[in-house]
């Protein structure tokens, strides 16, 4: 099984925004329908850099990421060894952190 | 002109007779306007004719060219706010039932960048649903500070009327504003753009991630909650700009809608019991606008497991509490909102209503700016 880096802003959008199309182009559901969940299914570990975009709603960050939990069958012990979620600029620790709280508060 | 002579009588003998009857004499003078007796009927019977006060204080004209709604002389509403609501509910009215509208500008002598959203937007809205082709006229006669941030908004371009004006370059404000734009979508390459604006002005803001967090989820908001159900994807739009005063060093980003109003969307939140409940530990029994929207701020701002709703709400306050300086500033139906970035709040209620909700992040650079 091999090791996948995501860049959200030059592999997905440098404009992510809200949870839905009904929201936005470039949204939480299709972050994690189109990159993070067929990325989760065939890589031992995924590491998802939230550098570039100027900054993440939390309606982005609760349907990518919550909806893991919520929507897509995994549970809070698979993200936490198969997810991790980085910066390289300490402004986007606060998503980082953000992102493990919708997973931890998310139900299935 | 005859309606004009037949409201002259009816003027003339105003005192000897009730109110009802004033209205009536002027329907029968305005008969064959029609937009002048939808509007009788919208104010029922508190409406006057010519340069007698339309509903409150907004003046407006009707004569056999269309109506003539005359702005207030501090379009500002730090000047007169009840004044300068009752315009823009007039204005919203006039400019929905159709026929020649005429809004005379001359009399402005100070033009804030809040009303110039709520301005432009209006006539956005006009043009774009009624159909309307806009014409300006007389504007030689504008302050040139009127036509100076007009024209920086980009009112030529965005507005696109059939003529355009020129700014008068020999008296300049020192007031910078941001062009215009609009959508019925979040747009984060928008949002990204106004804060990439405003530092070209100010130098980087610091938490500016914040900022874009907030104005994106008041853009999903907008078209998500703010709108009545009956009206389509395509109709929700919101409006955005900002504005920078180098002499006061007050920054303002903004966005308005045309929707029913924060209060009035708050039971489709689902968080209406956290909202009840939080009022009744104010002892607060009968909520007017402005506590609503306490209320439903404060329940985004602490309350765990929230809804989208909620969250949205949160972000919208980061940028005020995560910085030195500054003030979230909403009005949403009659009830205004004020976060200070102490964590203050004030409440005001408006006597008139603004028919949407605006939003406005006022940034104290000096308290924000990376120098």
């Amino acid at each position: 099984m091999n090791k996948l880096q995501i860049r959200v802003a030059e592999d997905f959008s440098k404009y992510p925004l809200g949870r839905d199309n009904n929201d936005g182009h470039f949204n939480g559901e299709k972050f994690r329908k189109e990159f993070l969940v067929p990325a989760l299914k065939e890589n031992s570990l995924v590491d998802v850099y939230l550098d570039g975009p100027r900054g993440y709603g939390s309606s982005f960050l609760e349907e990518a990421f919550g909806g893991l939990v919520r929507k897509e069958g995994f549970t809070v012990e698979q993200l936490k060894n198969l997810l991790r979620i980085s910066f390289d600029e300490p402004v986007y620790e606060l998503y980082s952190r953000e992102a493990w709280e919708y997973i931890e508060e998310a139900r299935p | 002109m005859k309606f004009h002579s037949n409201f002259s009588k009816s003027v003339r003998f105003m005192k000897k007779i009730s109110i009802k009857q004033k209205a009536r004499n002027v329907r029968k003078s305005i008969r064959g306007n029609n937009y002048c007796f939808r509007i009788l009927g919208v104010d029922n019977i508190r409406i006057g004719y010519n340069n007698y006060d339309f509903p409150t204080k907004a003046k407006i004209k009707f004569t056999s060219r269309g109506a003539t709604l005359i702005a207030p002389k501090n379009l500002n509403l730090s000047a007169d706010a009840e004044e300068v609501l009752d315009f823009f509910s007039v204005l919203r009215r006039v400019s929905s039932i159709g026929g020649r509208l005429y809004i005379d500008f001359t009399k402005i002598e100070t033009l804030s960048p809040l009303c110039a959203l709520l301005f432009t937007s209006e006539i956005d809205h006009w043009r774009r649903y009624g159909k309307k082709k806009l014409r300006v006229v007389d504007s030689d006669k504008w302050s040139p500070r009127v036509k100076d941030l007009l024209s920086q908004m980009g009112f030529n371009e965005y507005l696109k009327p059939v003529n355009t004006f020129y700014p008068d370059y020999s008296n300049k404000t020192s007031l910078k504003y941001l062009k215009l734009r609009s959508g019925t979508y979040g747009d984060a390459k928008i949002a990204d753009e106004l804060a990439q604006e405003i530092e070209k002005m100010t130098g980087l803001i610091e938490n500016s991630h914040l900022l874009h967090e907030g104005l994106t989820e008041a853009m999903i908001n907008s078209k998500k909650w703010a709108y009545p159900d009956s009206v389509p994807d395509n109709k929700r739009m919101w409006w955005v700009t900002g504005s920078y005063n180098p002499e006061t060093k007050l920054g303002i980003i903004m966005i308005y809608d045309h929707g029913i109003g924060i209060p009035a969307t708050l039971p489709r939140s689902g968080l209406i019991e956290s909202y009840k409940s939080l009022l009744q530990d104010w002892g607060i029994l009968a909520p007017d606008d402005a506590y609503w929207i306490k209320a439903a701020m404060n329940v985004g701002r602490t309350a765990s497991n929230l809804r989208n709703r909620g969250k949205g709400l949160r972000d919208i306050q980061q940028f005020v509490l995560g910085g030195n300086g500054g003030m979230l500033r909403i009005i949403s139906g009659k009830g205004e909102y004020r976060l200070y970035h102490d964590g203050r709040e004030e409440t005001i209620l408006h006597r008139n209503s603004l028919n949407g909700t605006l939003i406005a992040w006022e940034i104290d650079t000096q308290g924000y700016i990376n120098e």
